[in-house]
Order: C-alpha cells, then sequence, then structure tokens
C-alpha cells in the first residue's frame, strides 16, 4: 500500500528536519500544510521534497482534515512536527499495510521526550493516537479545534511507538503551560464553575504524588521529578486563574485609589 | 530639590496609567521603552513624560541608561507597576529639610498580590534604594536583580510604594518563565552548574520558609498562592541552569 504523510506546520526549523529525516525515504508523499512560517520550514521540507501548500490557521482538526484531503493515497499518516518515527515502527507499519486485511485505522503509540529523556514511565509513555488510516473510512474532524481522527470500522493498534519531542525546552514548557490554563479556566468559569481555595491548597500535593510514586515518575530520574512537580503546577494555576477570573475586576489596581487620590 | 520619575516599560499598558498618576507632581517623568505594542507610549505621552526608545539588553543597563536621561540629578527609579502613595509623595516632599546630608533613599516597597497587601511571606516593606542622587551613583550593569549601588550616605523614607506586579496570574507567569531564564543565564555566566540535589529540595525548603517562617500562612489564600508559587521560583531557575548546561533541551 502507498502511503501519504500528513504534517501540519508553524515556524518549526528547529525540529522538522529530524522528523522528515525519519521518513522520507520509505513514504511515497509528504504532505505540509503550513500557515505562514517565517523560518527555515518551508525550505526545510522542500529539500525533503515535500509538497507544501499554505492554509490560515483555524484550528487543530480543521487543518489536519485539509491536509488528509490534499494526499494522493487513501493510506495517510498524520504527524506532528515534532514527531519522530522510530526505525522499529517504520518496518511494523510497512509489514502491516503490505498486507492490511480488514483494518481501516490504526493507533499509534506517541512517547514523550522531555527534557533530553524519554520519559518510559508514567502517563505519557506509549499513548495510542489514532494517526494511520484510510482515508475512505475516515478523517479528522474540520468542526472541532481538538480532538483526534474519527475512522468507521475495524481498527489496531501498532507495538512500536514515535517520539514526541514536545518542549523545546522549559522556557517553552512553562509559556504553554501559562496559556493553556489561562483558556481552561476561562472555559471553566464560562461554564459556571467556581474553584475552591481547598481546590488550589490540595491540587498540588495530590498531582505530585500521583505523578512522581502512583505512575512512576520517579523511575524517569531527574526528569521524572521534574515533570511530576511541574504537572503538579498545573492544577494549582489553572484554579488560581478561576478564583482570579471572580474578583472584582481590576480591584488589585482600584483598592488603593484613594490612598493616592485625595491629596 | 527637583526629581526626575525615571522609568522603563515594555507594554506596560496594564498598570502604567496609575502609575504615573501618582507621580504626576513631579517635576519631570522619563519613559525608556523598548518597543511596547500596546498604549505604553499613548499614555506616556498624555502624562507629558519624556519618552526614549531603547533596546533591551537587560535591565541593570537599561536602567542605568534611563537614569543618564533624566535632566535632574536627583532620581526616583520605579517599575512600570509601582505606585507611589499619598504619603510617600508628602514625605519626599519635605527631604530637603530633614536629609540634606543623603545621597539616596531607601524606600519600603510592599507586593500587593491577588488583590492584598501581603504583609508576610517576605514582600512587605522591602527596603530598595531607588530615591538618589545620580552624582553619587547608578545601576548596576546586573541583567536581572540588579542594583543601584551609591557612593555616599543612604538615608531611609518611612511610607511606602505599592507594587502591583501582576495584572493578573498569567502575567506572573510570564514574568516568572522571563526572570528564571534570565537568573539562570546569570547563574551560567556565574560558572555555577546547578545540582539536581538543588533543584529538588529547593522547592520544599522555600515553601516552608516563606508559608511558615516568614507567616504567608496569616496573609490567608494569597498567601498560600504566593508561597507555592515562590517556592516553584527556584526549581524552575535550577532546572533551566541545569538544561543549559546539559543536553537536557529537546
Amino acid at each position: 500500500m502507498k502511503i501519504s504523510v500528513v504534517i501540519i506546520t508553524l515556524n518549526e526549523e528547529r525540529i522538522i528536519e529530524r522528523t522528515l529525516k525519519a521518513i522520507h525515504s520509505w513514504v511515497d508523499e509528504i504532505i505540509v500544510v503550513d500557515s505562514g512560517s517565517t523560518d527555515r520550514t518551508l525550505e526545510i521540507a522542500q529539500q525533503y521534497k515535500c509538497k507544501t501548500m499554505y492554509r490560515k490557521f483555524d484550528g487543530d482538526g480543521p487543518q489536519k482534515y485539509f491536509g488528509v484531503n490534499q494526499t494522493v493515497n487513501d493510506w495517510v499518516f498524520v504527524l506532528d512536527a515534532d514527531e519522530e518515527v522510530t526505525p522499529e515502527l517504520r518496518d511494523e507499519i510497512e509489514k502491516t499495510l503490505s498486507n492490511p486485511n480488514d483494518y481501516n485505522g490504526f493507533y499509534v503509540p506517541i512517547s514523550l521526550i522531555f527534557l533530553g529523556r524519554l520519559m518510559r514511565y508514567g502517563a505519557e509513555y506509549k499513548m495510542p493516537h489514532l494517526r494511520l488510516f484510510n482515508k475512505k473510512f475516515g478523517n479528522f474532524n474540520d468542526k472541532f479545534v481538538h480532538g483526534g481522527a474519527v475512522v468507521e470500522g475495524q481498527l489496531a493498534t501498532f507495538n512500536n511507538h514515535v517520539l514526541h519531542y514536545s518542549y523545546k525546552d522549559l522556557h517553552d514548557y512553562l509559556q504553554r503551560l501559562n496559556y493553556y490554563t489561562t483558556r481552561t479556566a476561562q472555559m471553566m468559569y464560562d461554564s459556571g464553575k467556581k474553584g475552591s481555595i481547598l481546590q488550589v491548597l490540595f491540587r498540588f500535593p495530590v498531582t505530585f504524588l500521583k505523578e512522581y510514586f502512583l505512575r512512576k515518575n520517579f523511575l524517569n530520574g531527574y526528569q521524572g521529578f521534574v515533570w511530576s512537580i511541574l504537572s503538579a503546577m498545573y492544577p494549582v494555576i489553572k484554579y488560581a486563574k478561576l478564583r482570579e477570573l471572580r474578583l472584582p475586576s481590576k480591584a488589585l489596581l482600584n483598592e488603593n485609589k484613594h490612598s493616592y487620590h485625595h491629596a | 530639590m527637583k526629581i526626575s520619575i525615571v522609568i522603563i516599560t515594555l507594554n506596560s499598558e496594564n498598570t502604567l496609567y496609575k502609575v504615573l498618576e501618582a507621580v504626576s507632581w513631579a517635576d519631570e517623568i522619563v519613559i525608556v521603552d523598548s518597543g511596547s505594542t500596546d498604549k505604553t507610549i499613548e499614555i506616556a505621552t498624555q502624562f507629558g513624560a519624556k519618552i526614549v526608545y531603547k533596546e533591551f539588553e537587560g535591565y541593570g543597563l537599561q536602567k542605568r541608561f534611563a537614569v543618564e536621561q533624566a535632566t535632574n540629578d536627583w532620581v526616583l527609579c520605579l517599575d512600570d507597576d509601582e505606585m507611589v502613595t499619598s504619603e510617600l509623595r508628602e514625605e519626599i516632599f519635605n527631604i530637603p529639610r530633614k536629609n540634606a546630608d543623603c545621597h539616596g533613599f531607601f524606600i519600603p516597597i510592599s507586593l500587593c498580590f491577588l488583590g492584598r497587601v501581603l504583609r508576610f511571606g517576605g514582600e512587605y516593606k522591602v527596603l530598595r534604594l531607588r530615591l538618589f542622587d545620580r552624582k553619587k551613583g547608578n545601576w548596576d550593569l546586573s541583567k536581572v536583580h540588579e542594583k543601584v549601588i551609591i557612593d555616599g550616605t543612604v538615608c531611609k523614607l518611612n511610607h511606602q510604594i505599592l507594587h502591583y506586579s501582576y495584572s493578573s496570574l498569567a502575567d506572573y507567569f510570564t514574568k516568572f518563565n522571563r526572570y528564571t531564564s534570565y537568573a539562570a543565564e546569570d547563574l551560567a555566566k556565574a560558572g555555577k552548574q546547578g545540582s539536581m540535589f538543588s533543584v529538588i529540595t529547593r522547592f520544599p525548603i522555600t515553601f516552608l520558609k516563606i508559608y511558615l517562617l516568614r507567616g504567608a500562612i496569616l496573609d490567608g489564600y494569597p498567601g498560600f498562592v504566593w508561597a507555592i508559587l515562590s517556592a516553584m521560583y527556584p526549581v524552575v531557575k535550577y532546572a533551566k541552569l541545569r538544561e543549559m548546561n546539559s543536553s537536557f533541551a529537546n
């Protein structure tokens, strides 16, 4: 079976070469849907003979849906720009697709590389995502900004994985943490959630213990510790931001008005 | 004595209006901006400030440059989120008679966080040298945690500046991220390595120090959030330092 890869991109020069190197020699087509990179992303993509096209970004789902529809082959593998296919997975894909039987799609295990380390333990190891499918039976959803592909029929899961070089560095991690907690807090606020002080207080130790011990991040060494403590910060910040939204608007700036206004 | 207020800005529209309103009595306001894309310049113009552009290359350097742009020798350096109280203003007005021999003044600065002045946790009435005679000194060149160094007598004022450091938690985190990166760079330049031990132990130690020892527990909910975020600071700083010193980056 011939296979097309779809990658959506925006300023990926840091990472995309590793991704393309791992696939360009054995896949039949690579479609890069770019939403306006100002770095060397497209130049690198062209070096690897990708078919590049521009589309304004309006969400993960719609962008990938569009990409899938641009492919010439029925079998489509949707990758993120920071995901490297391992040689083992490549062999497995080639073998499986040479005779896909009745399967219409495959879950691909994706594993996080955090601060340079493969996180072998914890929830970020071999998380299955439906990424490789026959587009006659499904696609990403162009309505939902998030959410994966939906494919009809029989599905299976590969054994071997993709390596996900998710965060460039801690600065990048914290930037995203800040962005997502603000967005989630706003969504919770809009749906009428309040967020108690207890949640802010207890989520930290509870999440840390869950990540570090229950999910065995302590086996991931130093990176496991950093991962656990940052994960524990996530709900604290989210709930603190939710509570912040309930503060009388800009109370913090107006509260002391009188102290320097009446001269 | 004539005083110039000196402020460095970058996208400061959230707080700048209130800051400038509180010092509209000054003889001159100098704003050194490093490329704001919001209403910062518009607000500064409204208050008749002298506005100078300079590319940002570190806090120490930026503030030193800003002090040099002032017309008066006596400068009061404020951050873009620090409000002078009316009591402090009165105290400054009375300086020439009271403290003729001083070349600089420490001013107590208190943090307002999540709508509350934090009385404990180490951010209440922290003394900072902010009002000084620039003939006697200026800012040092640290990239972050810069200080004024004065060759002369330094006195102390009693009334405070209110530091509305964070217009929101999102703003807090943007700064947290930026400052920990700068601090890690400074540590790396000083040849520090950052052990795994410091990353791991700094969190509980700092949390207990701020929450219990310094008493942030008495500041209620804002005190707790403050303590836990402060405890993350060294963790992230040292983790970033380790990241710079090795191949921990992706």
